[in-house]
Order: structure tokens, then sequence, then C-alpha cells
């Protein structure tokens, strides 16, 4: 087994799979093939006057010079030289197919971040486009040359405007123009601090399905142009590998490919605001599907970092005049009924045989008929209801901040018993094999009987215990206000604690031998269910009492820090976050492939599960604590504003 | 009187070649099983690991030993002695965590005490009936079920695992691809190197095996899967997987581990 140098094995990689690098590569080795330049002086067309070279790369040179068709005013052009020093037909076609192209794309175009074409023509083994000069520096120099690191907001200011320019390519009629080679060095800067795209050489027309040859830059190109796939999402990954490059001043050509995600720029320079980097990492997913659809989106959620408006989408017109729409009226969720309680709805609903339970900090337990909204009964207790409730056959069970725990009848609300613990109750019931398990703020767990409430056990934990019982293969796992992890088994004996800094209040999950809860701490845990060792923990920014959902290998959670996450549930490892402007509390509810959750801005989010995008979100008037229930396309979540809502989805 | 259920424990086989085209071994390898059991139950551990040394460098060999020293050490400290005492407390770091220190720890041991040399390490940490894995390079781990299924577990950290993933090329014509040992990570290779971690449940109808390029380089899957699956006994199947890739030229160093749970009932 053997090493060798990474960019020896990238260049061994392209050499093989690039046919114009291969070209150009061999060029620059061949050394007798180095054509001589144009010298300042040289009259080029008998109207160019060459006054200096200003770049050069492979085959190409290019060079500022006169227009002398004005020669009472100094109007400068970029010549932009194509030598073609081959015999081989096949090589000299290509070479002068591309340099057509380039003409033929830039001839088409009309926008203030494009150079005009003035002319082309081909003298000899040589080709020249004749195009606007443009004052200024290209991105790779101006890195080059900066101390330390870019400020982000110029940052961002530039990127607004490329996705300008490339909307205006990828909208291009009658077929969109991909631009496949966005890096720094093809981007300018002028002396206004405005953007140039320069160097449409491998510009392409996108015809849908039709593969085309791998070009690209290293580091810079989406895997998918490996297999000679061009769409707008490649250029979305190569903005984005751009931006990398530029917060972090880490070169993705000098990196293994595809590698972005095991550098998280915030790793090295700690100044990037998150919300720049979430949309960076979104922007180089490795799947196309699961970066942004298109770059307009990515514009938007730029200049909303630019505009630092984080309440609402707003109407946004860019340099070119195109707008960008994005307002929550775009989305048509209506209630279909709305129920109102007396105070604050903080928990979650019950769905069962048509009707829906809930109960309010106005004291109630309220059953609502779930085609209509028509209150069927309510029951009162003496005290806050913060838990959800449970049913077995024709009882149903709910906790009350009065302490006790009740079993009322479904049908008319009528109370069966109650069974009274020694402080408010919290915690949501479960039920398994005709025993009721609750916690209680009075820092126990109890057991009780369903039929009779009559207590069958109580074990002490070290705290209130808020937090809902898992109960799983004749385990019981929960946690408590101090921070303590408990299994218990059904018996009430405590088979393993382990203790995190601060309370768990979330209720936990089960994924294979692991159980997984978050604590007010800041850590989703995943722990071996069998011994209660930590596998592994992610870090939120803020504590969570979100309890998680697992649904087939990703963990769904929201926090304090008002992200809603997916992780993966193999590692600590974010699939993608989604930003909502409140505290998640609540947990998230899966409905056919869609994500639901509530935040404390008031908001109800539909997001996609599978990228983390927003399906749509509805605002209530008041932040939402609780957990959605779905059933039959419908969707219920109370909300602090009193309401109970019926969604259709 | 409280029921008792079956106690898990891991056995282990392992075999090792210096090969037929190599004068000297590069790979390294540990092998710990154990087992405490009490009242409260038996609680199975292991840790299983194998670093190939690079070939290229003269440090090859001291190399995948400082890394394999580092990790287990490492792993002993922060994760079982702990587990065997039971002690359990708030600073107690994820098994993940304490992975991730045993690679950082290993790729200062190997710049320290092999300077130039590098090394691929693949390393299983077992807790009850989970296995931790932590890998860097190409030396992988599979779960071989009973009936003939292969599950890989690690994903090479090389060229031509990325050129597979794009798409470029197919794993058969991986096999015989001139770059096919090119490795873009290894320990003692960077300043900074991050191992792949994941966590899955040790599966009862399977048997974990850990080994260096040497094997899977020579012995392809259909291969691993017959022997595994039709030898008598886990150590059968490491002698006669280290046979098969010395028939096959035996161009490298082979180790190969094979470790499988078994049910004793009490």
């Amino acid at each position: 087994m053997h090493t060798i140098p990474l960019d020896t094995i990238i260049k061994q990689t392209i050499e093989e799979f690039t046919l114009e690098t291969q070209i150009i590569d061999n060029n620059e080795k061949g050394g007798g093939l180095t054509p001589s330049r144009l010298h300042p002086g040289t009259m080029l067309d008998g109207r160019y006057l060459i006054q200096s070279m200003v770049g050069r790369g492979g085959m190409a040179g290019v060079y500022c010079a006169r227009d002398m068709h004005f020669p009472n005013t100094v109007k400068l052009v970029a010549v932009k030289e194509m030598m073609i020093q081959t015999d081989d037909s096949f090589i000299r076609d290509s070479i002068l197919t591309n340099f057509e192209r380039e003409a033929n794309i830039l001839g088409g175009l009309s926008h203030p971040c494009i150079p005009h074409i003035a002319d082309y023509f081909t003298k000899g083994d040589r080709s020249y486009l004749i195009l606007e000069y443009i004052h200024g520096r290209d991105l790779e120099k101006v890195l080059g040359e900066t101390e330390g690191f870019l400020l982000e907001k110029v940052v961002i200011k530039w990127a607004s405007e490329i996705c300008d320019v490339l909307n205006y390519l990828h909208s291009f009629k009658p077929q969109p123009i991909i631009f496949r080679d966005i890096k720094p060095s093809n981007i300018m800067i002028d002396e206004n601090n405005h953007v140039f795209l320069v160097d449409f050489g491998i510009a392409r027309v996108f015809e849908v399905g039709v593969k085309g040859t791998m070009i690209g830059t290293e580091g810079f190109s989406p895997p998918e142009q490996y297999r000679g796939e061009a769409s707008p999402q490649a250029d979305i990954y190569s903005l984005g590998a751009t931006l990398h490059y530029l917060m972090t001043k880490v070169d993705p050509r000098e990196e293994p490919p595809f590698t972005f995600h095991e550098r998280k720029i915030k790793k090295f320079n700690p100044n990037v605001s998150e919300d720049f980097e979430n949309i960076i990492d979104r922007a180089i997913q490795y799947k196309p599907e699961e970066r942004y659809k298109n770059i307009m989106e990515m514009k938007f959620d730029l200049d909303r970092i630019l505009l630092g408006d984080r309440q609402e989408a707003k109407t946004l017109k860019s340099a070119n005049g195109i707008i960008a729409k994005l307002s929550t009226d775009i989305f048509s969720v209506k209630p279909v009924w709305i129920f109102e309680c007396e105070d604050e709805i903080r928990n979650s609903p019950y769905y069962h045989d048509d009707v829906v339970y809930i109960g309010a900090y106005d004291r109630n337990l309220y059953a609502i008929n779930a085609g209509n909204g028509k209150m069927l009964w309510k029951t009162p207790t003496d005290g806050g209801i913060a838990s959800k409730p449970a049913i077995l056959g024709q009882s149903i069970f709910i906790g009350s901040e009065d302490q006790n725990l009740y079993a009322l009848s479904i049908k008319n609300g009528s109370v069966l018993w109650a069974y009274r613990t020694d402080d408010p109750i919290r915690s949501s019931p479960r039920i398994h094999n005709k025993v009721v398990y609750i916690g209680s703020d009075d820092g126990y767990l109890h057991a009780v009987s369903s039929d009779s409430g009559r207590a069958l056990w109580k074990t002490e934990a070290a705290g209130p215990v808020r937090s809902t019982v898992l109960i799983e293969n004749d385990r019981l796992y929960f946690g408590c206000e101090t921070g303590e992890f408990y299994c218990m088994d059904l018996s009430g004996e405590i088979k393993w604690r382990n203790k995190s800094k601060r309370a768990v209040t979330s209720s936990p999950a089960i994924f294979q031998e692991e159980v997984i809860f978050t604590s007010v701490e800041g850590h989703l845990y995943a722990l071996d269910k069998k011994s209660g060792w930590i596998i592994w923990r992610f870090r939120m920014q803020k504590g969570s009492i979100s309890s998680p959902l697992i649904v087939k290998d990703y963990v769904y959670v929201g926090s304090a820090d008002g992200y809603f996450y997916c992780v993966d549930a193999f590692r600590p490892l974010e699939k993608w976050k989604y930003k909502t402007e409140g505290q998640i509390a609540g947990s998230p509810a899966l409905y056919e492939d869609n994500i639901y959750f509530g935040s404390t801005d008031g908001n109800l989010y539909c997001l996609d599960s599978a990228n983390g995008r927003m399906v749509w979100k509805y605002k209530t008037d008041g932040p939402i604590t609780g957990t959605p229930v779905l059933f039959n396309h419908m969707l219920y979540i109370g909300s602090v504003d009193h309401k109970l809502y019926a969604i259709k989805v | 009187m409280k029921k008792q259920n079956a106690i898990t424990h891991y056995q282990v086989a392992f075999a090792q070649s210096i090969g037929k085209q190599r004068d000297h071994n590069e790979d390294s390898i540990f092998i710990n099983t154990g087992l405490t059991c009490d009242h409260a139950g038996g609680k199975p551990f292991g840790l299983f690991i194998v670093a190939d040394g690079m070939g290229g460098y003269v440090a090859g060999e001291a190399a995948s030993a400082a890394a394999v020293r580092a990790v287990s050490v490492s792993i002993f400290k922060s994760v079982l002695i702990p587990y065997v005492k039971d002690t359990m407390n708030e600073s107690q770091i994820s098994l993940h965590e304490a992975m991730e220190k045993s690679i950082k720890e290993a790729q200062s041991a190997v710049i320290t005490s092999a300077p130039g040399g590098g090394t691929t390490i693949i390393t299983a940490l077992i807790l009850n009936s989970q296995v931790t894995l932590a890998h860097i390079g190409d030396s992988r781990a599979y779960f071989i079920g009973h009936d003939g299924s292969i599950v890989y577990l690690t994903k090479d950290h090389s060229v031509i695992q990325k050129m597979i993933d794009v798409g470029e090329i197919t794993e058969d014509e991986a096999h015989s691809h001139p770059n096919r040992n090119y490795l873009y990570k290894a320990i003692g290779q960077d300043q900074s190197v991050t191992a792949d971690i994941v966590t899955h449940v040790f599966r009862n109808d399977s048997r974990l095996m850990l080994c260096s390029d040497g094997l899977w380089g020579v012995v392809n899957e259909k291969k691993m899967i017959k022997i595994v699956s039709k030898a008598g006994n886990i150590q059968s199947a490491c002698d006669q997987l280290v046979s098969e890739a010395n028939k096959a030229g035996g161009p490298d160093n082979i180790s190969v581990i094979i470790v499988e749970s078994r049910e004793n009932p009490t």
C-alpha cells in the first residue's frame, strides 16, 4: 500500500476523464508547443492595439487592448486569444467548437453582469474574442490578496449578484444556459464592487436528458458533472463550492473530491453566520435534489441575511428586475375548523374514533367532533392541563396540575376514578397491560391500575418527572427534571440510570438497540438501551424538551435554538436543519413524507422530510408548544392563542 | 426466583500472513473480548483492531503498531475500564467521542513515533449487542450472514471508491484499476484526520469480519462469503481466507479477524 500526493491523484483522475483538460495539460507539458504572446504595441486586425497581457491559461491568453476605431478616446477591450497548434483534426475541431460556442452564447446575451461581445474572428491558427473590458480583479486574486477572511456581507452581496446572472442564464429562452464552470477565477469584481461572470468557454445550452462530456474544474464541479450531466443544480453546487472557498480559504482543488461536509465552515472561520453556512451547505449537497431547487430560492435566502429580515419573507427586486416573491400568502392553507377554549393550549391533542380530545389551561378536557369542530363534552379538573390524553377501551386518561390522574368515560366525560399524586402532573399517561404509567412533579413514576385507579407501585426519581414514559420490551424509559434518565422494569426496579447535566423533559424514542431523547443541556442523546451507555450525542445550540421522532434511519427533533433537526440515527451527523423564528418545544409528526411541527413563533410548519425544505407554514395567533396529530388527511394542533385548529393536509 | 436469560458473549478468531511477495509484516492487529456477568446479567464487550501500515514508507510497520497501541489504550481508559467498573458519570463521553479521541491519539502517536509513516485503521468496539466502528483508509469491516449475505460496514477512503461513488467506474472495474491503492486519508499523513464512526446492532445471524486489503484485494466477495459460511468454525474460516489470499499471489500482508456472538443459557 502506498499513498501519493492528492494533487497528483486528482490530476490523474481528471486526465482519464476529461478530454479538454488532457489537451491543455499535454500542451503545457509539451514545452515547445507554448505559443508566443502578443507583445504590447501589436495591432490586431488593424483595430485592436495590444496594451498588456492580463491572463493566461492553457491555450488561451487574455490581453487588454485599445480599440483604435475610437481614436479620440481611450476605449479598452479585452482580447481573448485561443491558439490551435495541433495537427489532430479532432482536437482542432473540438477547440474551435468550444470557441464558437462561447462566441455564440455571448452574442445572444444581454445582462449587466456579463461582458458584451464586440467581435470574434480567426487568423491562421488563432481565434479571437473581443469583449468588454472589466476594470477589476477576479475573485481568486481578491481572495489571495486579502489578509484574514473576506467580510461575510460583502461575499453575500456578490453571491446574490451571481444568483441574478445565473438566473438570467438558467431562464434563457429558448433553452436554459448552464455556465458549468463557476469558480473564483471566473468571477470578476469591478471597480464599483459589482460582479461579472467571465469565461463562457464551457457553458452549454441545457437540453434535458442529454449527456455531455465531463468538463469543469475539479473541486468546484458537482459529482453529476463527472457523469456528463449539466443542470442548473450544477451551477448551484459550484457557486456553493466557491462560497465555501471564499469563506474558509480552504481550496477545494487541494482536498478530496466532494468532502465539503467534512470541512464545516465555522471550524475555519468562526465569523461566518449560521444562516450563511446553512445556505452554502444546502448548495453543496452531494445529491442535486437536496440542493436548492432553483437559483432564485438560493438568492432569496442570501438576500434575507442582507436585509436582516428574519420575520417575514419580502418581495425582493433584484438588479436586473427579476422579482422573487415568496410570502406566506402563497400557501393556501386554511383551517377546516377552529375550536376556541377559554385559556391556552400548551399540549397535544389525541385522535380516537372521529373525536379529538384536548386539555387546556382553562382546566378542561374537551372532546370535539373531528369532522366539524363541535364540542361533544368537556370535563373540568382543578388545575391546568399540560398532559396529552391516552385512551384504553372506553376510558380516557389525563393528568392535571391539580395533582390528579383522571380516568373519564370517553362517551360523556364523566369521572370514573381519580388518582392523586403529591404534586402537579405535567407528564402524559402511557398504558401497557392495563397499567397506566405517569410521572409527577412529586418526583415519582406512578403505576396505576387502569381499571380501578389503584396504586400498583411508585418509584422515586431524583426530581420531578415531566417526561412521558416509553414502554418497550418490558422496560420503561423516562427522564426527570434533575437530569437523570432511567430504565426500569415493569415492577419499577431500576435497571440502569444515566445522568445528563440538566433536565430531561422530553420523551424518549427507540431506534434499534438505542434509546434516544433530548436534554435541556443541549444534546440529543443516543444511549445503549441495555446498559445506558452513551453511544453518541448530537450537540444543539440550546436545550431541548422536544421529543424525537424516528422514521427509518433518521431522528427528527426540535430545539429551543429555533432549529428543527434531521439527524442520522447511526451517528451524530446532521442531515438537514430548518430555522424557525421561535423555540421548538413540541414534537414532530410525520404524515406521507412530510414533517409537521409547531414553533413558538406561532407557525405550524410542514417540511419535506427528505431535505427539510418548507412545503408550507400556517400562522396561528400564539406560540405553539404542542405536537400535531394527523389522521385521514387532517391535522389537529393547539396553540397558546386558546385555539385548536383542524387543517386539511 | 428471578428469570434468567441467556448470556451473550463474543468469540473471536484471527489469522495473519506476510503474504508471498513481502519480506516483512506491516499490518498490526489487536484483539480483546470480555464479559462481566453478575446478578444484573451479563455485559459482553470487545475491542478489535486491524491497521495496515503504508508500504511506501520505512516506518510502515511502526506506524500501524503505534496506531493500534494508541487506540487500544485510549479506548480502555475512556470506555472499557469505566464500563467494567460500571462507573458512569456526568462527564462520561459518548462512544463516538471516545473513538474520535482515540484516533486523534493514534495520529499524534504515529507522527511522533513513526514520522513519515502512515496507516489505515479499522476499530470495532462492541458493548452489549451493538458494535461501534471507526475507520480510516481501506481496511474494512463486513457483516457476513449465515445465509450468505454480506453487508459492507465501511467505505474506503480511496480515490477509486470516489470514482465508484460518482459512477465513473463499476465495482468490477475497480478490481483491476491501476489506482486502486491510492488513499486520500490515512493516519499519520495529515495534521488532522477524521474517522468515519458509526454504530450498528451486532446481528446474531452474522459474523463481523475485519480485514486489511491484503485479503479483500485478492479474494472476491463471493469467495469470502463461501469460505466464511461453509467453514466449520470462525478459526477455520480465518485460516482458509488467508490461504486463499496467498493462493491468489499474496501480494500484500494479510490480516483477518472474525467475531461472532454466542449465547450461553444460564
